[in-house]
């Protein structure tokens, strides 16, 4: 046995160690077990809930000109049904809604849809066991598939008629596939430098996304038919990106121990300068 | 959201009770949730720890755990109770997967998310030795991960992985190799 095999053995043994010989499960009692088939919507309930007053806080920062939200009126709160897409699954099964539209999505393991695109809504379905395909669920509920096998996280252009897709290759590597909307032509394509991209967003800038180890992502900006990928440096970088379609800039958030922050800034000279930035410490 | 509270468990507990009917199906039922509870008592927490290994999430290797067992409650699927740890093992690891693998996506459109189990007080058990094991295991893939587990962990044969993952016994010997050897070299950088 060798010295990695013998510390494998080890850490092994000590991370199941914590969980204690007496530690108990909450049984099998009916009740207990039909609850907790709730908890992925709750918990995707609540990352949404999260992400949108993250988002709006932050943008009220970023924009100093304007009057904030908070400064005007509250609105009075509702139980009406959001005006954004989403999806309730219910056993097996799940459903979309939109505004008044109501389309029963295709009974296969994992559904994600991102975007209103071509028609439909762009997104990414689990086929089978192993298998992901990126592409567009119609109004009629069938499913259209957009580029490669083994693709998603489909990512729409600024002018939304084209898609970035993560194309994942049989050696353990990746790859960003642009695909035309319409014809569902391959446009353009460009390997990752290492292991398999993650794609953050598409702006005027272009396509942003990252590859390495997750830990300490390495961003990369690629504008599709005008030359290779290009790394950019950012320290602390932590792998969240939001890059506004009509806009050059990008949002993205950094972590340095306790200390996170989220920067908003743009390229210049081929460098990420930032133009604002918002810290909190451990909160 | 008034629509999750419409949200009713059409395969859940209460329906899978109303259609089964006569004293024959009602004992059967009977018999398979006592042979299920029986393993739950035996085997929550081994499951929970294999759990644990792969997802490196206390709270979601319990959610994964009570989820396998859930099912097998409700829908005992077992010709040979024999069988029923490397059914739940399967059950498991699938369900793992399919956990890290929303994680990834919701990842690129929420913050970063760091288990609350996999913090500060595990980091002080582990010490700094066997964190740069756990660190070096994260560069690897799930299915490597789950090999090395399998192997160095439960100490399962080549043919007892293949038939957890439903992989052939060569996919299953090649992995190891790989990810020991990505393993080693990923320690060797954090040197």
């Amino acid at each position: 046995m060798n010295d990695t095999e013998t510390r494998l053995r080890d850490y092994l043994q000590t991370a199941a160690a914590t969980v204690a010989d007496t530690d108990q499960g909450p049984g099998l009692e009916t009740a207990g077990t039909a609850h907790r088939r709730r908890w992925p919507v709750v918990l995707a309930a609540a990352a949404i809930a999260a992400i949108l007053v993250l988002t709006a806080s932050f943008l009220t920062r970023v924009l100093p000109d304007r009057s904030g939200p908070a400064e005007g009126p509250i609105p009075p709160l509702t139980d009406a049904a959001p005006r954004v897409p989403y999806t309730v699954r219910n056993g097996s099964s799940s459903t979309l809604y939109d505004g008044t539209q109501q389309v029963r999505i295709p009974a296969v393991d994992g559904t994600f849809l991102f975007w209103r695109a071509g028609g439909g809504w762009l997104g990414s379905q689990t086929p089978e066991r192993g298998q992901f395909q990126a592409g567009i669920l119609r109004p009629d509920g069938t499913f259209r598939p957009l580029g490669p096998v083994r693709s998603e996280l489909p990512t729409p252009s600024p002018d939304r008629k084209q898609v970035a897709l993560m194309h994942y290759l049989p050696n353990g590597q990746g790859e960003i596939v642009v695909v035309d909307l319409k014809s569902g032509r391959e446009k353009a394509h460009t390997p990752a430098f290492q292991g398999w991209p993650a794609l953050l967003g598409w702006n005027r800038t272009g396509i942003w996304f990252s590859t390495g180890d997750p830990s300490h992502p390495q961003l990369i900006t690629w504008k599709p038919g005008s030359g290779q990928p290009r790394e950019i440096t950012v320290p602390h970088f932590d792998g969240g990106l939001s890059a506004p379609a009509a806009s050059g800039s990008i949002s993205l958030s950094t972590r340095n121990g306790d200390a996170r922050c989220l920067q908003t800034g743009t390229l210049r000279d081929g460098r990420f300068e930032v133009l604002r930035e918002y810290c909190d410490r451990g909160a | 959201m008034q629509r999750f509270g419409q949200m009713r468990v059409s395969e859940g507990v209460t329906n899978s009770m109303v259609s089964i009917s006569g004293p024959r199906r009602a004992l059967a039922r009977d018999d398979a949730r006592a042979a299920a509870s029986e393993l739950y008592q035996q085997h929550w927490i081994g499951l929970v720890r294999l759990a644990v290994l792969v997802m490196n999430d206390r709270q979601a290797a319990e959610d994964v755990v009570q989820e396998a067992f859930a099912d097998l409650y409700r829908h005992w699927l077992l010709r040979e109770s024999g069988k029923a740890l490397g059914y739940l093992r399967t059950a498991v690891l699938n369900r793992s997967r399919s956990v890290l693998r929303r994680r990834k996506v919701a990842r690129l459109y929420t913050q970063p998310h760091e288990a609350p189990n996999a913090s500060a007080e595990s980091s002080a058990v582990l010490g700094e030795d066997r964190l740069e094991v756990r660190q070096a295991l994260r560069a690897l893939s799930t299915r490597a991960r789950e090999v090395l587990v399998l192997r160095y962990y439960l100490d399962l044969s080549f043919a007892e992985i293949d038939r957890t993952l439903g992989i052939s016994d060569s996919a299953a010997r090649s992995t190891a190799s790989r990810a020991l050897a990505k393993l080693t070299q990923k320690l060797e950088e954090l040197r």
